[in-house]
Order: structure tokens, then C-alpha cells, then sequence
């Protein structure tokens, strides 16, 4: 089968056009559905807008509340480094004098930069 | 350009835009009417400007065009998401649908067959030579590329299309 020439294929061509161009929608009609359709894409720009807003807001907020449920936890704990409460680098059990036997000191480390005079020289000198 | 003006140009080239729209988007009316809306909203609203440098059909159809490939881009990343890329590949497809088809003459529907089996370019530049009856070199401006391009895919795409038609007469 020989190709079509040129002249053909144009009037294969027109006969589409002429199909297509019978069915093309009203101008009018194409516009005002592209402006609706910009308007309620503007519409929704705001709420958009709104709703990442208020979610910024809400992080904030979580973040603010954290921040200062950390800062009580900190102040709570100092308070009971301040004088009046006990650490648990200074506490001492109740019992704990309960260890403490007669001659321990003798048998104890002697301090450092002490003598055992100390004690004698002290109380002679006391009144 | 004014508003008022370009409004009254894109009505007179309305029909034309319009088929010139359904070769871009595979012959899929819903899809060309929403690319031609959203071409037409583009030039009007100045986010594409006429330089002067072509006519007002050229620039008009190569706004089209370029909205057209971006909507289509958009649907295939969207069916993509959808329904995995499977279907993106299918979206991509030009061939028209079952209904498309069926809505044409047989000779109508030949040649729209026939057009999908050849590449895009060859397609574009066949379309707006045979069909909007513009010169190669007004087709190079509106698919922007070169003129010496244009010739190119315009005689491959010539010689492809009129072999397939012969195949599908001699059936």
C-alpha cells in the first residue's frame, strides 16, 4: 500500500480539526470555570495560612511548657542542696551514731596536719 | 498587553487553542480543558507575558503547551503517590482511550493511533504544521526548539506517520 502524499494527510488532519472544533466548550464557559476555580484556590490560601499559624502557635506552646516544667525540676532539686535540706553527699542514716564505738578515734586515720596533743592541750586550757 | 485586549485575542483563538490543547493532553478533554483553563488564567494574570517577539498565536500555543506538560507532570507524581509507579507509567502512555477512540470515524481514529506511535516531537510538530496549518519554523518557536530540529522530527515524523497509516489501510 503506497503512504499517503501530503495533501493527504492534511485532509486527514482537517477532518479531525473539523471534528475537535465542533466540540470545543463556550470561551466563556472555559474562562469562568478557571476564575472560580482561582477564587477558591485563593480562598483556601488564608485557612491555609491560619492553620500553619496555629500550629506554629501549638509547638510554641508544648516547647513553653516544657521548658518550664525543667525549670521547676531543676529549682525543686537545688532547694534540697540549699541548707535546711540534705544532699546525698551529706546525709547520714539515723543509726549511723550507732557505729561509733569508744576508742575508735584511736584506732581511726590520724588527720592530716594534726597532733595528738590536741585534744590534751585543749582541755587544759578549757575552764 | 491590556486585559481586555488579550481577552478578546484568546477568544478568537479559542477553538483553535482548544484542539491544540487535546494534542498536548492525549486527546483527554477533561484533562485539556483543565490545562487550557489554567493557560488562560496564566496569561491573564500576567504570569506569562507576551514579548512581542513571536505572534500572539505562537506565544499563546506554546503557553498552552508548556502548562499542559506541567499538569501532566503533576497528575503522573500524583498517580504516582496514589496507586504506585505502575500506574504513573500508564498515565504517561499518549495513546487516547477506548472511549476516545470510539467517539471518532474509523479514518479519525486511524490517525490518532497512528499519531501515538510516533515520538512526541514528531507529534507536536506534524500537529501544528497539518493541523493549525503554521510553517515549520512558526512550529520550532512554539515547541521551542531549533528550526533545524523542527525539519528534523517534522520529515521522521512525517515518513513514520504515513507508514503506519499504509499498514493500518492495507489491513
Amino acid at each position: 500500500m503506497k503512504p499517503p502524499s501530503d495533501e493527504e494527510l492534511t485532509v486527514r488532519f482537517e477532518e479531525l480539526r473539523d471534528d475537535d472544533h465542533a466540540g470545543a466548550p463556550d470561551f466563556r464557559a472555559v474562562l469562568n470555570r478557571a476564575q472560580s476555580r482561582e477564587r477558591g484556590r485563593l480562598r483556601a490560601t488564608p485557612w491555609a495560612w491560619a492553620a500553619v499559624a496555629a500550629s506554629v502557635v501549638f509547638a510554641a506552646g508544648i516547647a513553653l511548657h516544657q521548658a518550664r516544667n525543667r525549670e521547676a525540676a531543676l529549682r525543686a532539686s537545688s532547694m534540697l542542696d540549699a541548707p535546711g535540706g540534705s544532699s546525698i553527699s551529706t546525709w547520714r542514716s539515723p543509726t549511723a551514731s550507732l557505729l561509733r564505738v569508744s576508742g575508735s578515734e584511736v584506732l581511726g586515720a590520724p588527720k592530716i596536719r594534726s597532733s595528738i596533743l590536741d585534744g590534751a592541750t585543749r582541755g587544759a586550757v578549757q575552764p | 498587553m491590556e486585559r481586555a485586549e488579550l481577552e478578546r485575542e484568546l477568544e478568537a483563538l479559542h477553538v483553535e487553542s482548544w484542539g491544540w490543547a487535546l494534542a498536548c493532553c492525549a486527546r483527554d478533554r477533561e484533562f485539556a480543558e483543565e490545562a487550557l483553563q489554567s493557560a488562560y488564567l496564566r496569561m491573564l494574570s500576567g504570569r506569562a507575558r507576551f514579548d512581542g517577539h513571536s505572534s500572539v498565536r505562537t506565544w499563546v500555543f506554546g503557553v498552552i503547551r508548556l502548562t499542559a506538560m506541567e499538569e501532566a507532570r503533576r497528575r503522573r507524581s500524583w498517580t504516582a503517590r496514589q496507586t504506585g509507579a505502575e500506574s504513573a507509567i500508564d498515565a504517561a502512555d499518549p495513546s487516547p482511550g477506548a472511549d476516545a477512540v470510539t467517539e471518532f470515524s474509523e479514518r479519525r481514529a486511524e490517525l490518532i493511533a497512528a499519531l501515538a506511535t510516533i515520538s512526541p516531537r514528531q507529534r507536536e510538530v506534524l500537529q501544528l504544521v497539518f493541523y493549525h496549518d503554521m510553517t515549520i519554523e512558526e512550529a520550532a518557536k512554539v515547541m521551542k526548539v531549533s528550526l533545524g530540529a523542527a525539519r528534523t522530527h517534522y520529515d521522521r515524523g512525517k515518513k513514520a506517520l504515513a507508514q503506519k497509516l499504509a499498514n493500518e489501510d492495507a489491513r
